[in-house]
């Protein structure tokens, strides 16, 4: 078999890249989040154009595939706005366009659900819309925002595996690599799926738990 | 001259008229009862007076004052009054404290020590002096039900508007709501209430009003109308109500 | 590159009838996905209610796994994994297998979720009336139940759909793998990508509006 240190090499290797799938997906949706934060804001003001907008943006960015996305701005990039951009610039871009659609409406959908008697409670004490929404409620939305946003970010470390497709070297296109290298096919197949087994099975754990907590107090 | 009061004043939601034509007045300092079935509009009457809901038709006065609608106005006008909600509505995460003093320092720009020396004074009116640094979630109703009511005073207003307060609370402690109203119906806070608590409407309001479909069928001194009703349908409530 | 970038869209529209073909593998491999995964997906989620702790573990890892797993990794796997262990599938054979044990994992919890949805005082009262089990669940659970999952069960196959573009990666002939091969012969991967990135929104709007409409109409008399 290997001798040791060729072991240690792959197992580092393995990791490295494991590291950067999580680092990429956690980049995406924080810099997603604060996108479709401020979408989301956009959505609930009276302002019919604005929500419209930010309607037809998240039905767009989640109602196509995020491989289409990637290919359009691999693509888009270089030739429209004449930026020779790296698989890294690309992939991050596509991906927090994507996350943002989905984390419109989980925003969205989180604001509703603060009891309506909160608005009224503000507003009986003299808050204007904007004290009630910053002050009242968003800081209720956010909690109610973070079960949903946890199964985001599984969701997007399992997507950040079309990376690999146009060349980014994250987990998927280190098992790649290494069943090139080694011929080993099923070897390297069953320490990528062990490693984003492991990775989103615990944060899927973790978010129950989160769940349960949040419901009790 | 009365503090408060409406003419005419219409609703409709969608195709159901809630309101029609009411008009009423209330005294500075005088304790108003309005009374009726569900579905009378008196919750719907007393949302509009602070400008939560908007009106179809006809004029609320302020201090002789027609309330404006334009939405800095509206945000001013609030002020002048303080809604305590059936539901409570208490704002989760912050604690009694908190609840008090969000209004004084966010919208009146007081300063924090200020507001919580006077937020810790309006605590020991409703006697929770104790609970002061409690979560919502560790308060029994009455008990946050009372903190509501040292949230609406907190911000000084001049007239206090009450949906029906005791309604989502236990036998048990409505009591010590009642009490905390009692004391501020003695010292002349201007109030008008929304209740099915005949006792409370006969012991301390001056006068009330009986609403049915929309209109106020019947209104005058509390006594008086609870044991000499004028109308068959206030004597038909009465009689409901009394042997439930 | 300096100037303006030129759009050509008539140069790769003349390529119609290839984009057709690739939405008819597409729809095909969708479909035949969505029901062989809701067959997985009833199996599974009978194993998932059910009370014998070997057919509860291995639902659920079946579920656990292929839902906290990249779809890519269990194409690739299909299509090259097997055929490392000298099961050579081909790509279309390989994406239907890798897709629709992926979506029978996530349709198993739809469908268990639909079951116990129904709840215990709907059946005690149906039993109450006389009615026998298998009248119960004729009339009453399977009803109700379809009622409940009719949403989520569309949104699954929209999903599924949004997902085929993945197959592209194994070659698989649908839309995307045909994209990138027009796209190369073309020099214009941007105008294709554009044009696909609208079929794939219509579509998408398109079953929506299609699926509440049907629910509508369908379920009128039990809302």
């Amino acid at each position: 078999m290997l001798g040791d240190s060729v072991v240690l090499q792959y197992a580092v290797f393995f990791l490295k890249a494991a590291g950067i799938t999580v680092v990429l997906s956690a980049l995406s949706l924080f810099t997603g989040s604060v996108i479709g934060f401020l979408l989301s804001l956009l959505r609930i003001s009276g302002n019919r154009v604005l929500s419209g907008l930010t309607y037809a943006y998240a039905e767009i960015f989640r109602g196509s595939p995020l491989l289409v996305q990637l290919f359009l701005v691999y693509f888009g990039l270089p030739i429209v706005f004449h930026l020779d951009v790296s698989a890294f610039t690309t992939v991050a871009v596509s991906m927090i366009l994507y996350t943002a659609g989905y984390m419109t409406e989980i925003f969205r959908a989180a604001i509703q659900a603060v009891h309506r008697g909160q608005w009224d409670a503000a507003y009986s004490i003299g808050m204007t819309y904007t004290q009630a929404l910053f002050k009242v409620i968003i800081p209720q939305a956010m909690r109610i925002a973070v079960p949903p946003t946890l199964g985001q970010f599984i969701s997007i470390l399992k997507d950040s595996s079309l990376a690999s497709i146009i060349g980014f070297m994250e987990l998927t296109k280190a098992g790649m690599a290494v069943r090139a290298a080694t011929s080993n096919t099923l070897l390297a197949f069953a320490i990528v799926t062990c490693l984003y087994f492991a990775i989103c099975y615990s944060l899927s754990i973790a978010s129950r738990r989160v769940e349960v907590r949040l419901k009790g107090a | 001259m009365p503090i408060l009061r409406t003419e005419r004043l219409s609703k409709s939601f969608d195709k159901l008229q809630v309101l029609k034509d009411v008009s009423f007045g209330v005294e500075r300092g005088e304790t108003l009862v309005i009374l009726g079935p569900s579905g009378s509009g008196k919750s719907t009457l007393l949302r509009c007076l602070n400008q939560l809901e908007p009106i179809d038709s006809g004029t609320i006065y302020f201090e002789e004052r027609p309330l404006s609608y334009e939405r800095k106005a509206v945000y001013r006008n609030r002020r002048n009054f303080g809604m305590i909600f059936q539901s409570f509505n208490l704002f989760p995460q912050k604690t009694a404290l908190e609840n008090i003093t969000l209004g004084p320092i966010t919208v009146a720009g007081t300063a924090r020590a200020e507001a919580e020396r006077e937020a810790l004074a309006l605590l020991e009116v409703v006697n929770l002096q104790d609970k002061a640094h409690a979560y919502p979630s560790q308060l029994s109703g009455g008990q946050q039900q009372r903190v509501a009511i040292a949230r609406a005073l907190a911000m000084r207003p001049k007239v206090l508007l009450f949906d029906e307060p005791t309604s989502a609370l236990d036998p048990e402690t409505i009591g010590d709501v009642l009490e905390v109203m009692r004391r501020l119906a003695r010292e002349h806070t201007t109030m008008i209430v929304v209740t099915h608590e005949l006792g409370f409407a006969r012991e301390i309001a001056e006068r009330v009003l009986f609403m049915d479909l929309g209109e106020i069928v019947e209104e005058g001194p509390s006594q008086e109308m609870l044991t000499r009703p004028k109308s068959a349908r206030l004597a038909a409530f009465l009689d409901a109500v009394i042997h439930k | 590159m300096t100037g303006r970038y030129y759009f050509d869209f008539a140069a790769i529209l003349r390529y119609w009838p290839e984009l057709l073909q690739g939405i008819w593998v597409a729809a095909l491999l969708s479909i035949l996905t969505f029901l062989l995964g809701t067959v997985f997906g009833i199996f599974g989620a009978i194993g998932r209610i059910s009370r014998h702790r070997w057919i509860y573990g291995l639902t659920t890892f079946y579920v656990e796994l292929f839902r906290n797993t990249p779809l890519l990794v269990q194409l690739y796997i299909m299509y090259y994994g097997l055929e490392a262990v000298s099961i050579r599938l081909s790509a279309f054979s390989a994406a239907l297998l890798a897709m629709s044990l992926n979506s029978g994992a996530y349709e198993t919890e739809i469908i268990r979720a639909g079951i116990i949805a129904v709840g215990k005082g709907q059946v005690e009262a149906a039993l109450s009336i006389g009615m026998t089990q298998a009248q119960t669940l004729r009339k009453v659970v399977i009803p109700y139940a379809l009622q409940v999952i009719f949403p989520p069960l569309g949104n699954q196959l929209i999903g599924i759909i949004l997902g085929s573009s993945v197959a592209s990666v194994i070659t698989v002939p649908e839309i995307t793998y045909v994209a990138l091969n027009i796209g190369s012969r073309s020099y214009r991967d941007f105008e294709t990508f554009l044009v696909i990135w609208v079929i794939y929104i219509g579509l998408n709007l398109a079953l929506s509006a299609l699926f509440k409409l049907t629910g509508r109409m369908a379920f009128r008399p039990i809302l």
